[in-house]
């Protein structure tokens, strides 16, 4: 009996000394999606795409609460004082704040866009959190309710607080952290720090930019903080162990003297001194969060890739940042923390998450939806950590996901050989395809492509090299996903075959076996979640589970016309409408697309061309060709028979159900939301007495449908940008750049109002002539005289098919590339230069696919004699242009360096670009005879053509009755040069 | 059998029947008064001020638009045609003025619908001063309706339950 009591009283005195080190060492806070409570009896885990929380009793795993609560629970953070657990969901995009005893739930908090990390101060009482996507950090307080909104760099991700109020926050996709003092509301950012980018012409040393910072560990005595990331290095073709590096980067804390330990950063790949058993260095990946043990001497990291756990002894060395430099122990000494031990395959999948308790180590493995538990053996120096209880507890009592999303998920995670040595996602634990592709496909895409295009620190880059990402790919991906998957795994990853040292079995990407082929289904299933790619090659998404929409959600455009029949008209005849079926030249190309890459890559095309069939699950255009239909004559009158149809192009209710942009870097990255829209009573009904009531009652209270059509980003360029920048699928190359050309130039100067000029202020307005001055019209019948009014004709380049139905557009399409560009004429040491002066385009001139727009200078020069010096830019009788012309164009190259012509797609080199930028000029010289007779006279046409006679002469076999296209003449100057009196 | 007034019969130029009709219908208030409590409650959840979840609004706008279409000019118009001689005639005051400020805010809500129905709200002044005044007048219109019609209204056993009314008139 005393034996039981003194026994109980040691544990008391153990239990308070445990609370007593973990109240000190949790002086500061951190973010993190598996915590434990203050008195370490029960850990909490965010369990993801389970969408659920879990509380679970470290006494007795068994004893768990599980509270289901949306679509991608991410962080947790404890309020002890409040007894309140606050949770983000970055897909449901809510904030929970629950009971942190019963998890039930006491306010829902929505927080656009990709709430993420969140960390308690117990001083303001208040939650912050950071929002992903809209790069912002917001203060909630106990009541649910917004007290703090700031802006923040972009992509703020894991926070931490310190005990003084200094609050960090890392910048996952930006390689930034950034600092706001916390003591005084609202915060103020005090600092921000860029994590160094080294770079190296030896592509296998560790280099890059740094990115995935998710989650800050910081020291119990907060004099540093672990930041765990990746490195890009993407200046070079992907390649097997050289493209992506793990790390881990130190930050010294001194208040004040605040930066990056650059000796301490931890170059994983084969910098960690530690071999296998053939005495090779031992390679993890996708390092994630990281945990100081109570008394600061070992740091435990989990490599979510690799699944290991690597544990670094701070036991011995320097520590101390202010100590840094004045070591005598040299160099070695002042490197930091060493890697001392890496537990290799921990049981479960994709460890994540870690809470230290005592000598006990809990790791949630985010794809198995358990906890391994380990024993870290203490502190010393020789401490080994060894697992102690494998899936220690299970986070979930039944998984929500499909098993094959679930299998799909976890092999997108996977960079573990060992566990499938047949056939690994990954060579040697190198990387998985989260290791870039971040949370799955979504906005931060567009630092996947900025990583490969600008790398300006890249020595490798070659600067004609357009592919930014995966090259080899025999379909494109969407033509044939299992291929092509397989191609990626093999030549980035080193997985399925690629390398063979730890027994991997080839495997050929077009005949795999079963289990491969298996596998990459699954992964196909995880790729094309909503969240996701659901149509693979395109970004286009809808906001529902389902992957297609039924084609009655759909309304015909015709049925806005009754109100709206100004706007109606000019959409009708304008090239957004018309750009599937009925413009032939499309229909040839994404036929070619169709049968060169596999049918399915056709979504690709039709993402942009035409949504509405895609997202019906139709896999091509549509048969009927309407390129001479005027005034959407054939719409109205389909309309008298149905609401419903997939409209061609991009229709009314297409574009003003985008709920939501992503720029990705082009590919329609937008989200679509049928569901969600207010229908008015006999609004999609077939009965025409139904409509024409429902129509009464939209007129009567036309605030919700006003509203339902409505979105604050109309006049974003960004709006535009997602599909007038494109890039190909899997090799992300940018094909088309118009709205990354506009951005850098200066045009987009919102400072400067006069000057800044968006997409809408040239491409939607109504009058060409009077371009910067407000045009007023009506939009609705009989509404109110807007004092300027969106034209929806979308005038742009395309005379030719735009004035197949209306002499207007062709009129003002004319009328907008004359405003384009500038001739001047000059000789230069006996040369005739004719610049051609970009001032009016805020874009490269020409710009969309460029190969296929033709802007050249047609020039004759004759002397005074009257001899014809010059004669060039002329088309031959067939309307073909001589190879000598001087071109304002890029000409796209293969990977092998041919032409692509219309397989655009394929575009992996840049073998020719001659366009004007934006603000830009380029000069064209002519070399003169020696024997010229002066003066000469000199006439200039900037000669423009919307498709090169040779792909007119293809569209026409297949529609004979499409009229060739006018050669347009858009700037003359006939100047007499080398006179006498000439300057 | 009700035998009506000589001087009525006498002067009217309608037929015997309908002149009978015409008198009895001043009185036929229930129809009439049903519809516009229906119009009142299928319109109330389309205030914007309260924001009724968009599934309850579109039945009610649907209602709405039904019983003003079809109730009010079927119903309602009749009756109170008929009804405007007892207006015009009461020996009581308050009914008078009652009344005659419920024909001007009926006016109103009638001309503002029919415009809102049949023209629409196209976002422009006259369509927002229509909007207002429809709503403006209803809730003014609406008082004025329950207290004119207390005594004799289709309301009476609510009243009563509420302890409002404790005779029967």
């Amino acid at each position: 009996m005393s034996r039981v009591s003194r026994s109980t009283g040691w544990r008391g005195l153990t239990a308070l000394v445990c609370l007593l080190v973990c109240v000190t060492a949790s002086a500061a806070v951190s973010s993190g999606g598996f915590i434990a409570s203050p008195d370490g009896d029960f850990l909490y885990s965010a369990n993801l795409e389970a969408g659920s929380v879990s509380r679970i009793a470290v006494e007795d795993p068994d004893q768990r609460i599980e509270r289901h609560l949306g679509r991608d629970v991410r962080r947790l953070a404890l309020a002890p004082d409040a007894g309140l657990l606050a949770v983000t969901d970055d897909l449901a995009e809510k904030l929970w704040l629950l009971d942190a005893d019963t998890l039930e739930v006491e306010k829902t908090l929505s927080l656009a866009k990709k709430p993420f990390g969140v960390v308690y101060d117990a001083r303001n009482r208040l939650f912050w959190v950071t929002l992903f996507e809209s790069a912002e950090l917001v203060g909630v307080g106990l009541d649910g309710k917004i007290r703090q909104r700031l802006g923040t760099a972009d992509t703020p991700r894991g926070l931490a607080l310190l005990s003084d109020g200094r609050l960090l926050v890392s910048h996952a996709m930006t390689g930034q952290v950034s600092l706001y003092d916390t003591s005084r509301l609202p915060p103020k950012r005090v600092k921000r720090i860029d994590l160094a980018v080294e770079q190296n012409p030896d592509e296998s040393v560790s280099q890059g930019l740094p990115r995935r910072l998710d989650d800050i560990a910081v020291s119990p005595d907060e004099s540093v903080a672990w930041l765990p990331h990746v490195l890009w290095n993407f200046d070079h073709p992907f390649q097997f162990q050289s493209t992506v590096f793990p790390a881990i980067s130190e930050l010294a804390l001194t208040p004040g003297k605040e930066r990056e330990i650059l000796p301490w950063r931890k170059q994983l790949f084969q910098q960690i001194n530690l071999q296998n058993t053939r005495n090779r260095t031992l390679i993890t990946s996708n390092p994630t969060d990281a945990e100081f043990s109570a008394s600061g001497k070992k740091v435990y990291v989990t490599m979510a890739g690799s699944e290991d756990v690597l544990v670094f002894d701070r036991s011995r060395g320097v520590h101390d940042p202010e100590k840094l430099g004045h070591s005598k122990r040299g160099r070695g000494t002042e490197s930091g923390a060493q890697a001392s031990q890496l537990v290799r395959d921990v049981p479960g999948d994709n460890p994540r998450g870690l809470v230290a308790l005592g000598d006990k180590l809990y790791v949630q493995n985010a794809m198995s939806l358990d906890v391994t538990r380990l024993n870290t053996g203490g502190d010393s120096p020789f401490a080994r950590v060894r697992v102690d209880t494998p899936h220690w507890a299970k986070l979930v009592a039944e998984d929500p996901l499909p098993a094959p999303v679930r299998r799909g998920k976890t092999i997108f995670n996977d960079a573990n050989t060992a566990e499938n040595p047949d056939y690994p996602m990954a060579g040697d634990f190198w990387m998985s395809c989260d290791s870039c592709h971040v949370d799955g496909f979504n906005f931060t895409n567009r630092y996947l492509m900025a990583a490969g295009e600008a790398n300006p620190h890249g020595p490798n880059r070659s600067p004609n090299t357009a592919i930014t990402g995966h090259a080899g790919l025999e379909h494109m991906v969407g033509g044939d996903f299992v291929g092509d998957y397989i191609r990626m795994i093999q030549d980035t990853q080193g997985g399925l075959g690629e390398d063979t040292r730890d027994g991997a079995k080839p495997v050929d990407p077009d005949h795999p076996p079963a289990v491969v082929k298996t596998a990459m289904d699954d992964l196909h299933a995880y790729v094309t979640r909503r969240q996701n790619l659901p149509y693979v090659s395109t970004w286009l998404r809808f906001d529902r589970d389902e992957r297609f929409v039924h084609p009655e959600e759909w309304l015909s455009s015709a049925s806005c016309a009754g109100c709206h029949s100004t706007i109606y008209k000019q959409w009708a005849n304008s090239n957004h409408h018309f750009m599937g079926a009925s413009n032939p030249y499309y229909r040839v190309v994404e036929d070619i697309a169709g049968e060169s890459e596999g049918e399915g890559f056709r979504a690709w095309c039709l993402g942009c061309h035409n949504p509405q069939r895609l997202s019906v699950g139709k896999k091509t255009h549509a048969d009927d060709n309407r390129m001479f239909d005027r005034d959407g004559q054939t719409l109205l009158a389909e309309y008298r028979d149905t609401s419903h149809a997939l409209d061609e192009g991009t229709g009314c209710l297409f574009c003003h159900r985008i709920t939501r942009l992503e720029d990705a870097g082009g590919n329609a990255a937008f989200t679509v939301n049928l569901k969600d829209r207010p229908t008015y009573p006999g609004e999609t009904s077939g009965n025409p007495m139904l409509r024409w009531f429902s129509e009464r009652l939209i007129g009567a209270k036309p605030k919700v449908h006003a509203d339902s059509y409505s979105q604050p980003f109309y006049d974003d360029a960004r709006f535009c940008g997602n599909c007038h920048d494109e890039f190909s699928p899997g090799p992300g190359s940018k094909i088309v750049g118009t709205y990354q050309a506009w951005k850098t130039s200066s045009f987009n100067d919102p400072a400067r109002p006069e000057k800044q000029r968006s997409c809408i202020d040239c491409h939607m307005h109504g009058d060409i002539s009077r371009i910067g001055e407000p045009v007023p019209g009506r939009s609705t019948d009989g509404g109110p005289m807007k004092e300027n009014m969106v034209s929806h004709q979308f005038t742009g380049a395309n005379y030719h098919l735009a004035g197949l139905r209306s002499d207007e557009q062709r009129r003002m399409s004319i009328a907008l590339l004359r405003t384009a560009a500038k001739l001047e004429e000059r000789l230069d040491d006996g040369r005739l230069v004719v610049r051609v002066r970009n001032v009016g385009a805020a874009h490269k001139l020409p710009t969309g696919v460029s190969d296929f727009r033709q802007l050249w200078l047609q020039v004759t020069v004759t002397d005074a004699s009257g001899r014809e010096l010059i004669h060039s830019g002329f088309p031959d009788a067939d309307g073909n242009l001589p190879e000598d012309s001087r071109l304002f164009r890029k000409v796209m190259g293969d990977e092998n360096g041919r032409p692509v012509k219309l397989h655009f797609w394929r575009f992996a080199r840049m073998l020719e670009d001659t366009r004007i930028p934006a603000d830009g000029y380029r000069d064209e010289a002519f070399e003169l005879p020696a024997d010229v007779e002066w003066p000469i006279t000199v006439d200039s046409k900037l000669q423009f053509r919307i498709y090169p006679q040779w792909i007119t002469d293809r569209v026409q076999q297949a529609f004979p009755d499409l009229p060739t296209p006018d050669i347009i003449t858009l700037n003359h100057l006939r100047e007499t040069l080398g006179a006498a009196d000439a300057d | 059998m009700t035998t009506l007034p000589t001087r009525l019969t006498s002067r009217s130029p309608l037929p015997e029947a309908a002149a009978g009709y015409w008198w009895r219908l001043a009185y036929r208030h229930r129809a009439a008064e049903w519809t516009l409590y229906a119009l009142l409650l299928t319109g109330l959840p389309l205030v914007a001020w309260w924001a009724a979840d968009w599934p309850l609004q579109r039945w009610s706008l649907a209602l709405h638009g039904l019983l003003g279409m079809f109730g009010a000019p079927l119903v309602v118009a009749p009756f109170w045609l008929a009804h405007r001689r007892l207006l015009q005639t009461s020996r009581k005051a308050f009914l008078r003025v009652t009344g005659r400020l419920m024909e001007i805010l009926l006016l109103i809500i009638a001309v503002s619908g029919v415009y809102l129905v049949g023209w629409g709200n196209r976002g422009d002044t006259l369509g927002a001063v229509m909007h207002w005044a429809h709503l403006i007048a209803t809730l003014t219109f609406a008082p004025l309706l329950l207290r004119h019609a207390f005594r004799w209204s289709v309301l009476r056993p609510l009243w009563r339950r509420l302890g409002w009314l404790r005779t029967t008139p």
